[in-house]
């Protein structure tokens, strides 16, 4: 039928150029290859089926990136329920000290070496992890990043933050086993 | 206000999404607190690196194929044949009656493997047996009779970790095992429960795959991180104080397990 075809047509045209995005998305999420190609070939199949009730004119990827999320809490709504609170406290002083430092020392994020910011992504808690996968690498707003997270802007505000906090933390953990920063 | 809650506007702030009263607030703030000068300093430099750094990765060309093919299959958006939309209410009802029925009881795994790891790190958990023979650990495993499973004790020593031995324990009058490692001083502790039941998704990916393992999760417990991984012959975690990547590097490089 024409109307079928137009319509796969425009969503070939809009959506899959943005198979990248959602591919790194769901890789960041999981760790895991072949999670993550099953994850970005349900959000496909899903986006295709629910294609003619996207909104013209709104962010395609954000569509994309909130059905992945979806999918994504849906398959593993154990991982993320068993998921323990992280102590902040010890957090919060490690990033003041690191802070600090910074502020007297230039090269300071030249210590850090390429695979380590993956690896401190990979051990943020999730929800943590999903903020900054969206607002990060694929440069959602706040407001698409709640929508996607399902929670309120203010509570994607205070994930990033304590996402960033922890990642540079993380990061300097791994510097100092290296031996680089004492 | 404190400085945790000004640091989400000192973030939020570089990314562009205060109202311009929270700006006010925090320009002053800032004037005011030398830590919180640091963090937006640090913010400022850290937000550009990881941008810079955590790039969109290319799909790889076998996994866009396959995406196309798994589309060109699919159905016309918005449009499914009646027999179709028959078949996915049956199958739901299929899904949600096996739900029902399978659901796990839950029992809390990481509990345990966290607390053991606590009191191994503080030298306080007692090992029945010392060896650093996994086939002898299994046969002592075994040999107690307490155990509603068959054991296995992995070998770690290409990972480089030396087994100091192992012991059953019990909670909430469940036998399980615990086999301890080191490597450098770094323990890894790996449990072995027994699940009564299968999960859903044992059942749904395993027909057929018994010796597999059905599921694999990374959970952070109490700053230590736990591996769980379920098959039919029950439930294994290993605990360590390790990054996930560290301790999937040391396993992937490991030799079968052992059983007695």
């Amino acid at each position: 039928m024409a109307a079928d075809e137009e319509l796969k047509a425009r969503f070939e045209a809009c959506a899959l150029p943005l198979m990248h995005h959602v591919y790194t998305a769901a890789l960041y999420l999981t760790h895991d290859r072949a999670e993550a190609e099953d994850l970005l070939q349900e959000t496909y199949l899903r986006a295709y089926r629910f294609f003619h009730r996207f909104t013209e004119g709104t962010n395609v990827k954000a569509w994309l990136l909130t059905i992945l999320y979806n999918v994504l809490r849906n398959r593993y709504r154990h991982r993320v329920a068993e998921q323990r609170r992280v102590d902040f406290g010890p957090v919060a002083e490690a990033y003041e000290r690191i802070a600090a430092a910074a502020a007297r020392d230039d090269g300071f994020f030249s210590r850090y070496v390429d695979g380590e910011i993956e690896r401190a992504l990979g051990s943020l808690p999730h929800d943590y992890r999903a903020a900054v996968v969206l607002v990060d690498v694929h440069e959602l707003s706040y407001a698409e990043a709640a929508t996607a997270l399902g929670c309120p802007v203010g509570t994607v505000r205070s994930r990033l933050s304590r996402a960033r906090r922890l990642l540079q933390v993380a990061l300097h953990d791994y510097a100092r086993q290296r031996g680089i920063v004492g | 206000m404190n400085c945790d809650t000004y640091h989400e506007l000192i973030v939020a702030d570089l990314d562009g999404t205060l109202s311009p009263s929270e700006r006010d607030a925090v320009r002053s703030h800032l004037d005011a607190c030398d830590v919180c000068r640091n963090a937006r300093a640090l913010e400022a430099e850290f937000t550009a690196y990881l941008r810079r750094r955590a790039r969109v990765i290319e799909t790889p060309p076998s996994v866009q194929a396959r995406l196309r093919v798994a589309l060109a299959q699919a159905d016309t958006p918005g449009r499914r044949p009646a027999f179709l939309t028959a078949l996915a209410a049956a199958s739901l009802i299929a899904a949600a009656l096996a739900f029902a029925l399978l659901r796990p009881t839950t029992p809390d795994f990481v509990r345990p493997a966290t607390d053991d790891y606590r009191l191994a790190a503080a030298g306080r958990l007692a090992l029945d047996v010392t060896t650093d023979d996994p086939r002898e650990l299994a046969r002592y495993f075994d040999g107690t009779r307490r155990l509603a499973f068959p054991s296995t004790v992995h070998d770690l020593t290409p990972a480089g970790f030396r087994l100091k031995g192992g012991a059953v324990r019990e909670r909430g009058g469940v036998a399980y095992t615990v086999s301890v490692y080191e490597r450098d001083g770094t323990l890894v502790l790996a449990h072995q429960f027994h699940a009564d039941r299968p999960t859903t998704e044992e059942t749904a990916e395993t027909a057929g795959r018994a010796n597999e393992v059905a599921s694999r999760e990374y959970l952070r417990a109490d700053e230590l991180g736990v591996w769980v991984m379920r098959d039919r012959k029950g439930v294994r975690c290993l605990t360590t104080s390790l990054p996930a990547e560290d301790l999937e590097d040391a396993l992937s490089g490991t030799a079968p397990e052992a059983t007695s």
